[in-house]
């Protein structure tokens, strides 16, 4: 099959293509489609470039190792969400073993106060003014939510996935994952309070 | 029964999706697909982040010190349960035990210390020469020791006297103990001197003309007495 044509698929077409005829074009297709929005959901998901270079890399080799284990009911974008989102999380827990707790990183609904004055010093509002610091900021703030939390905030609302997607990606249900989308978004106003006062 | 819409919430955090969705989109490197293709040909499919690091190993560290201590402490345990009783307290071992039911004897042979300096070397040679065979026949202690620690027999003499120069009045006289020429020429001459480091006490004092006398009458029924068991 012509590149042009390949060009034409669908993702779901351009993996069958990859599955049946082991056409490498189809893969570098594919991965040219997905490189970019997998780099920027596991960057916002684990918060360092480098590593969200590395983990899109390592899904990609994981889906061209495996993949047969690809079923052509499931969306292609689902399937290499879940790979990439899988692989971010296991980072995130080798990196916790590392890292020293901060009252942040265990921080619960009910902690929301002693954020909220961290929150104040942190976010001085001349600062606020640059945008680029601005999403610094949120990024920053991204990272102080619960992991299981934040994966869902960002599908939902920087990836733009539908809830139904969502459930497929993180394998729950449609009300746990709404659940937890308003948890974080709870917690992440709370860390962004200041921000919205602009 | 209301059911708890969730979708309604999306309005409430508009503001917060606006900002989260306004976020610059963060692309990948130039070379990212280089790097990714070069990698796949090379087959170098190594998952840097399913890795198990030391980092893991040292988690086990402390259930590893854990189990480490619990199985030294159980062979102390161990130990200490088998030697309960006191080894001040016990009872020695039976001596039998050790020596395998043999008799030990204890042989203390006297041996000639003190030599006359007085005599010629001739002499003096001649005296060892004797003294040796006297060694040879006399022991001066045997003690046998059995093995459940008694005492069986014991030889000792009664006094370290040279039995060259001594002499049992009761077997003399009873004709059980016949002393050779010898012996008998040292009782009368008492010239030769005794290889023993004990001669007795001798005590300097010129005897009276009664005592004399009386001691030729003992003699003389001595004699008699020697002649008529004959």
């Amino acid at each position: 099959m012509l590149k042009t044509q390949l060009k034409e698929l669908t993702d779901e077409e351009l993996i069958k293509e990859f599955q049946d005829n082991n056409t490498i074009e189809a893969y570098e297709l594919l991965v040219k489609r997905f490189k970019d929005p997998l780099i920027n959901f596991v960057y916002r998901f684990v918060g360092d470039k480098d590593i969200a270079t590395d983990i899109v890399q390592d899904t990609m080799v994981k889906f061209y190792l495996n993949k047969d284990s690809y079923k052509s009911f499931a969306k292609f974008s689902t399937w290499i969400y879940t790979i990439a989102g899988n692989l971010a999380k296991n980072e995130l827990k080798r990196r916790k073993r590392r890292v020293i707790y901060s009252l942040q990183q265990n921080m619960d609904d009910e902690e929301g106060r002693s954020l909220q004055i961290e929150d104040k010093s942190f976010f001085e509002p001349d600062r606020v003014a640059d945008s680029s610091i601005k999403s610094n900021l949120i990024q920053k703030a991204l990272q102080k939510v619960k992991p299981v939390y934040r994966e869902v905030v960002i599908l939902r609302d920087i990836e733009e996935f539908s809830y139904e997607e969502i459930a497929d990606i993180t394998n729950l249900s449609i009300g746990t994952v709404k659940s937890r989308i308003n948890r974080g978004r709870t917690q992440l106003q709370k860390l962004l309070k200041n921000i919205y006062k602009e | 029964m209301g059911i708890f819409n969730y979708n309604s919430k999306d309005e409430e955090f508009e503001n917060l999706t606006t900002m989260l969705r306004s976020l610059p989109k963060v692309n990948a490197d130039d070379d990212f697909e280089y790097k990714l293709m070069v990698r796949i040909q090379n087959q170098n499919f190594t998952i840097k982040s399913e890795e198990k690091h030391f980092s893991y190993s040292r988690r086990l560290v402390p259930a590893a010190a854990v189990a480490f201590t619990v199985v030294l402490a159980f062979f102390i345990i161990n130990d200490s349960s088998v030697n309960l009783e006191n080894p001040l307290l016990k009872e020695p071992a039976v001596r039998q035990a050790s020596v395998h039911g043999q008799a030990d004897t204890i042989e203390i042979a006297s041996t000639p210390v003190f030599q006359n300096e007085n005599l010629p070397l001739a002499q003096a040679a001649a005296q060892s020469a004797s003294s040796v065979e006297a060694e040879e026949d006399d022991q001066v202690m045997k003690v046998v020791v059995q093995p459940n620690d008694v005492v069986a027999e014991v030889n000792k003499k009664a006094y370290p006297f040279d039995e060259s120069r001594s002499l049992d009045l009761d077997s003399y006289v009873t004709g059980e103990q016949k002393s050779a020429a010898k012996q008998q020429g040292m009782l009368v001459g008492g010239v030769q001197e005794s290889n023993s480091p004990f001669g007795g006490f001798l005590i300097r004092e010129k005897p009276s003309e009664e005592a004399i006398a009386e001691y030729k009458a003992m003699l003389d029924s001595l004699r008699k007495a020697k002649q008529r068991t004959k």
